[in-house]
């Protein structure tokens, strides 16, 4: 299980976070100060930390010295949006910037790219008798190559990244076509039951009616 | 052109009239000098030549018979010896009779006008000048047998105009080296003079060029150096006023950074919570909570842009100040807090006094209740708010005490920034923008009210507001009126 310490002093975007980020089954650490998170931080390893600037008692800046040395990416999320803080806190050290106010889509892609970058996170997702390797951008079937389009495998993972969530139309098609939801679902509609006649998953990648799709698997 | 060479020319213009009148005068005098010298000479020599000629002839006319050309004869034999006796220098002698040369020892002569207009008995001289060189003629007359006697004797007197020629030269010459002279001095001492203004020149270059810690160092005390102080004085202003501009500035953006943040927090959490649920499905109690949070930021960003109209509101209107009784307002104020103070069971302690002010009640009394909200913040269940007012010396002291959690020492001077919040949880919790206290900070500064804070950590806070009495000398005037 990978390991994120959050590190934000207000409180609902602390659990905005935690609530996300455990959806995608990664285990969360809150903490609402900078000296409580020094505490924290010295008797646990984590795979991940995000780190807020403006903090009481420590700042982000100074937790990010502390943190180095111990060889933990760190992403900071904050408000400071100034071309100057962000050069500032990457050229501090830190893996990533994300300005407040962010997109819940664009932290989980950021978060996963560092981790992948670290080797925390596998770039492999599999789900029954399916492997995607997201780096390579490749599917299998039981070894066997799978011809999907890039919006095709875009697609399968995130469906296999939300196992047992349904997914409504609307995100869906914003995550993945990247543009704005006009109330044309036929594309999405489409590639849906490309996936189905291609993977053989047609069973498990149920239509939810009136919401969007969620990939189970119970069946 | 440059004030050195303007102060150096004129100088030599003035040197040189001065010294060329004197010399002028001084040569004059001098040529004036020798050439009456020389006349008296001449006319000396003349005298001789005709005591002598005279003389001889007086020996002859003694004698019985003598006939004119007797006498002419002897007249031109004694010029003759008395010319080669006594003209042993470069005098000539020249004698006329009836308008005639009978005798010349040269053979210049001078002009016939000399000798043919002069008196008898009488004397006369003319200075003539002949192929560059001067001479005298002095001319004496007498009579002999009825006809004029001249006698005429010249001198070289070019000596006279050659001295008076080097005189001049050498004059010439050394009022060409002392103007030198003088000219290297007067562009030395102009130099000296001029450095300070060419100092100041630069200093004020560099500050225009944005050199702004530029000032002069000139220490003469005279006009350029109170001229520099002046510039200084000047420059310190400009500088001061530059600083406060730009703290300003600095102040304005630190407020739109500090409001963008403030901004962001809520709406991170509304975007985030509203993304979160309109993206997949989730367990019951946790939309519950997405939803909560979107009501609660959004509230909170509600009460922020009233905070924030506000303090907009008052930072840009002036105050319109009334006499008003202190007694009114805290009375008002109280009756305003009551009901958010008995939610938390929170006493009010009013004293108040019978004392007026000048101020706008609207302000105040919203500054007021800040105080006391922030109090109430502060307290826990069952506590206590002093809210009292004293007066002394010509001052009113309205106090805002209360015994709850303090603030600690280091966030004490940052308390009146706009968007500071000691307790930022707790703050948020209740409602808090951080505007609050900044707000009432600017409603007591434009009541010219000194503002006093003590505050220790765990006993309470207090807050001490003094304003100036209403002034009742006025309120007399216009009674007598």
């Amino acid at each position: 299980m990978i390991k994120i310490l959050i590190v934000e002093d207000e409180k609902p975007i602390s659990d905005l976070i935690a609530l996300n980020l455990g959806a995608q089954g990664y285990s969360c650490t809150q903490v609402y100060d900078g000296m409580e998170a020094a505490n924290l931080l010295e008797n646990n390893t984590y795979d991940l930390v995000l780190l807020d600037i403006m903090l009481p008692n420590v700042d982000g800046y100074e937790l990010l010295e502390y943190i180095k040395p111990l060889n933990m990416p760190v992403i900071f999320i904050t408000a400071k949006a100034a071309l100057d803080d962000r050069v500032k806190g990457l050229t501090l050290g830190a893996e990533d910037y994300i300005v407040k106010p962010f997109q819940v889509v664009e932290l989980l892609a950021r978060v996963g790219v560092v981790l992948r970058r670290y080797n925390k996170a596998s770039s492999e997702l599999s789900f029954k008798n399916i492997k995607i390797n997201t780096e390579a951008k490749t599917a299998t079937r039981d070894g066997v190559p799978l011809d999907l389009t890039p919006k095709e495998l875009e697609l399968l993972a995130l469906l296999i990244r939300n196992v047992n969530i349904t997914l409504f139309r609307e995100n869906i098609y914003e995550t993945i076509w990247d543009s704005e939801y006009s109330g044309d679902t036929r594309t999405l509609d489409l590639h849906i039951q490309r996936l189905r006649k291609k993977t053989g998953l047609g069973k498990c990648l149920k239509t939810v009616y009136g919401a969007g799709y969620r990939l189970e698997d119970s069946q | 052109m440059k004030f050195r060479y303007k102060v150096l020319i004129i100088n030599m213009i003035v040197i040189s009239i001065g010294l060329g009148t004197i010399g002028y005068f001084m040569i004059l005098k001098n040529f004036n000098l020798a050439m009456n010298q020389q006349i008296e000479n001449s006319v000396e020599e003349n005298n001789l030549f005709q005591a002598s000629i005279e003389y001889e002839l007086l020996s002859l006319m003694n004698t019985d018979s003598y006939s004119k050309n007797v006498l002419l004869d002897k007249v031109v034999e004694g010029s003759e010896n008395v010319y080669s006796n006594l003209s042993a220098n470069s005098s000539d002698l020249c004698v006329a009779y009836d308008s005639n040369i009978i005798y010349s020892s040269t053979q210049e002569l001078c002009n016939e006008a000399l000798w043919s207009t002069v008196d008898v008995g009488m004397k006369n001289y003319t200075i003539e000048e002949k192929d560059g060189r001067y001479y005298i003629y002095v001319s004496s007359s007498t009579l002999l047998m009825d006809k004029k006697l001249n006698i005429i004797n010249s001198r070289d007197i070019t000596a006279v105009y050659d001295m008076m020629k080097q005189q001049s030269n050498y004059y010439k010459l050394l009022l060409v080296s002392v103007l030198v002279i003088c000219s290297i001095f007067m562009y030395i001492l102009s130099t000296l003079l001029t450095k300070p203004l060419e100092s100041l020149q630069k200093v004020s270059e560099s500050f225009g060029k944005g050199d702004y810690d530029a000032r002069a160092n000139i220490n003469t005390k005279d006009e350029i150096g109170s001229l520099a102080d002046t510039y200084n004085t000047m420059a310190d202003s400009v500088v001061e006023h530059m600083d406060e501009l730009k703290g300003m500035v600095a102040r304005q953006e630190q407020f739109v950074a500090d409001f963008t943040h403030e901004l962001k927090t809520p709406m991170t959490s509304i975007i985030g919570y509203a993304d979160t649920l309109r993206s997949r499905e989730m367990p019951r109690e946790q939309q519950i909570m997405a939803a909560s949070y979107i009501f609660s930021e959004g509230q909170r960003l509600e009460a922020m842009s009233m905070k924030l109209f506000e303090f907009i509101y008052t930072k840009q209107h002036s105050i319109s100040p009334k006499k008003l009784s202190i007694k009114k307002l805290m009375n008002t104020v109280a009756t305003s807090v009551e009901p958010m103070l008995t939610a938390k069971n929170i006493s009010l302690e009013l004293i108040t006094t019978d004392s007026f002010i000048l101020g706008d009640q609207d302000l105040l009394k919203s500054a007021l209740i800040n105080l006391i909200d922030n109090g109430r913040k502060a307290s826990k269940e069952g506590s206590t708010i002093r809210f009292t007012a004293k007066e002394e010396n010509d001052q009113v002291t309205i106090t805002v005490e209360d015994f709850g959690t303090g603030i600690p020492e280091e966030h004490l001077s940052k308390i009146w920034d706009a968007f500071y919040m000691v307790d930022k949880s707790r703050s948020r919790k209740e409602g808090g923008a951080g505007l609050g206290l900044s707000l009432a900070a600017l409603i007591f500064d434009a009541h010219n009210a000194t503002v006093d804070v003590y505050s220790k950590t765990s006993e309470g806070t207090r807050f001490a507001i003094t304003f100036p009495l209403y002034a009742e000398e006025v309120t007399a005037h216009e009674e007598v009126d």
